[in-house]
């Protein structure tokens, strides 16, 4: 390994995710990423960013530029999959993130991936910025967030439904879950043919606030592994991204094959870490809502410290930032690290 | 089959989540002149307070309280029409909704249903509901309580606004204000002019109750 000064972000993002690195902890996010005040002084914001290639790349790369963030990560919400089979989208406004108006099925038997799903929606946006990325911005790394299977699956038949059925209809769930996983993996594919570093996947609706800890493990964990697996198999690295009180599966989440588990502050890291060891690798845990975009920069500062002290390998967001959460704030986050 | 017998049979099968009991025994109930109300309320009411409990403590989750609503609900559609003129003096009355900006009303719904079986009348405004909109409803019915939940950080600043709102109505002190939702907190709730902060729909029962008294003080 090189000397720690002759390290681009990319490899030191990189190295940490894989639990590789040895000296600082970089700050990065793998989660979203894109705030007004850094997206209205590079000139792209939202909602263009969410399906013009070019914008979505500028607001990708927004605070590393404004920041120091080392990270290049696209696109800013969860559902560009669930359009590209179906639902119908509210893009939202410069500061309101897209969101499902309909979900596009009603029953497990009519859920199906269109045959030309890669070519729906903002799939093809998703994937020429990710190449765009990977031309423009060679030292950093490209991060591509996804949908995961369970909360995939939840917006497609609508998440209380979907909830209901794990207990009514299982056999539904399960059906329902199996497409839905088979897109992630189709999808996931085309983004690391488009060249992306690290594929970071979202599955905010298998946390535990949500589903007991017995049903990830039954449901979700064998789906995530074949994520991984899809993953690995091509030498790019996994994150795996679960809100919430994600302590209570940690061991689960951990034995799905990611390489860096992505967690919120209500986990704590140095627990987390002493019942699964160094690896899977974290990220986080600063709190995207207390402290990233209510708190003060010495707020922001105080935590990532703490995060760090306690073991994290890359300091960043809890989870997606807020849009309007100030810049200042990122750049604090940025400080602790350095 | 004796009164109790009939009431607890109620309270079982919402636990149980079986809306075909809860449904015969609602019937049960009303051959043998038990009074539509007691039986919402000791029987059903009394079910979802032992499915809160039992999530409180990890025994159940939030399938499982979905499923118990509905066996509830089976019961009240049955039982609600037979309730007696003046019998049903409301525990207080609670415009609910999920703030304009977000539409995950999976949370706000569960506060429904809890407040629901607490003898609460309430109007649910569904989601990403206008400021103005929950605020003027609340005027309207003159309401107890605004309840307002979020899931997303990004549309927090709304509720804050909706308490702004129901200031500028003059109404903020007879109507009281309970945030929830992930990224809130009390520290939050009272950074805005809120009154109280739940952690989860068990949580929004105790509260609802303390601000009903502060409301009606």
């Amino acid at each position: 390994m090189l000397e720690g000064y002759l390290m681009t972000p990319r490899d030191e993002v990189l190295s940490a995710l894989r639990g590789e690195a040895v000296g600082k902890v970089p700050a990065s996010s793998v989660t979203q990423v894109g705030i007004v005040q850094a997206m209205e002084q590079i000139g792209a914001v939202w909602p263009q960013a969410h399906y013009d290639p070019e914008k979505m790349a500028r607001v990708g790369t927004a605070l590393y530029k404004m920041a120091g963030l080392k990270t290049a990560r696209i696109p800013f919400c969860l559902t560009v999959e669930a359009e590209a089979m179906g639902a119908d989208i509210n893009i939202g406004t410069i500061d309101k993130q897209p969101s499902i108006a309909r979900h596009p099925f009603a029953t497990a038997d009519e859920v199906a991936i269109p045959p030309d799903f890669l070519y729906r929606g903002r799939i093809q946006a998703v994937l020429a910025a990710t190449k765009l990325l990977k031309r423009n911005v060679p030292d950093l790394p490209v991060i591509v967030g996804t949908t995961g299977p369970f909360t995939l699956a939840g917006h497609l038949i609508g998440i209380e439904k979907y909830l209901l059925w794990t207990i009514k209809q299982r056999d539904s769930v399960f059906k329902v879950l199996d497409v839905a996983n088979k897109a992630c993996i189709e999808y996931t594919k085309a983004i690391l043919d488009a060249g992306a570093d690290v594929v970071s996947i979202s599955d905010p609706s298998a946390s535990p606030e949500l589903m007991s800890p017995k049903d990830f493990a039954s449901l979700v964990k064998p789906k995530l592994i074949e994520l991984s697996n899809t993953i690995s198999t091509r030498h790019a690295v996994g994150v795996l991204h679960i809100c919430g009180m994600a302590q209570k599966i940690i061991k689960d989440m951990a034995a799905t094959g990611f390489d860096a588990l992505s967690i919120e502050e209500k986990v704590d890291i140095a627990a987390a870490k002493q019942m699964i060891g160094s690896k899977p690798t974290m990220v986080g845990n600063v709190s995207a809502a207390r402290t990233l975009f209510s708190g003060t920069p010495d707020a922001v500062r105080e935590e990532a410290k703490r995060a760090i002290a306690a073991g994290i390998n890359v300091v960043a967001p809890g989870c997606g930032i807020a849009p309007r959460t100030p810049l200042a704030n990122v750049q604090a986050l940025v400080s602790a690290a350095q | 089959m004796t009164r109790e017998e009939i009431l607890k049979g109620l309270a079982d099968a919402t636990v149980e989540g079986d809306s075909e009991k809860t449904a015969m025994f609602a019937h049960k109930a009303l051959d043998t002149g038990i009074d539509a109300y007691d039986a919402i309320m000791q029987g059903c009411a009394q079910g979802m307070k032992i499915v809160s409990d039992k999530y409180e403590c990890g025994d159940m989750f939030v399938p499982e309280i979905l499923l118990s609503a509905e066996a509830m609900y089976a019961a009240i559609d049955i039982l609600k029409p037979h309730i007696k003129a003046g019998k049903a003096s409301a525990t207080g009355t609670v415009v609910i909704g999920v703030v304009e900006g977000d539409i995950h009303d999976i949370g706000k719904n569960l506060v429904r249903i809890m407040l629901d079986a607490s003898g609460y009348q309430i109007v649910d405004m569904g989601r990403d509901v206008p400021i103005m909109d929950m605020a003027n409803k609340a005027k309207e019915i003159k309401a107890d309580i605004v309840a307002i939940s979020t899931l997303m950080t990004t549309t927090m600043p709304n509720m804050k606004k909706v308490v702004d709102q129901l200031v500028a109505l003059g109404i903020k002190r007879t109507t009281k204000v309970l945030i929830g939702g992930a990224p809130t907190s009390m520290e939050f709730a009272k950074s805005i002019g809120a009154d109280s902060w739940c952690k989860d729909a068990t949580a929004a029962i105790g509260e609802a109750g303390k601000l009903v008294v502060e409301a009606r003080r």
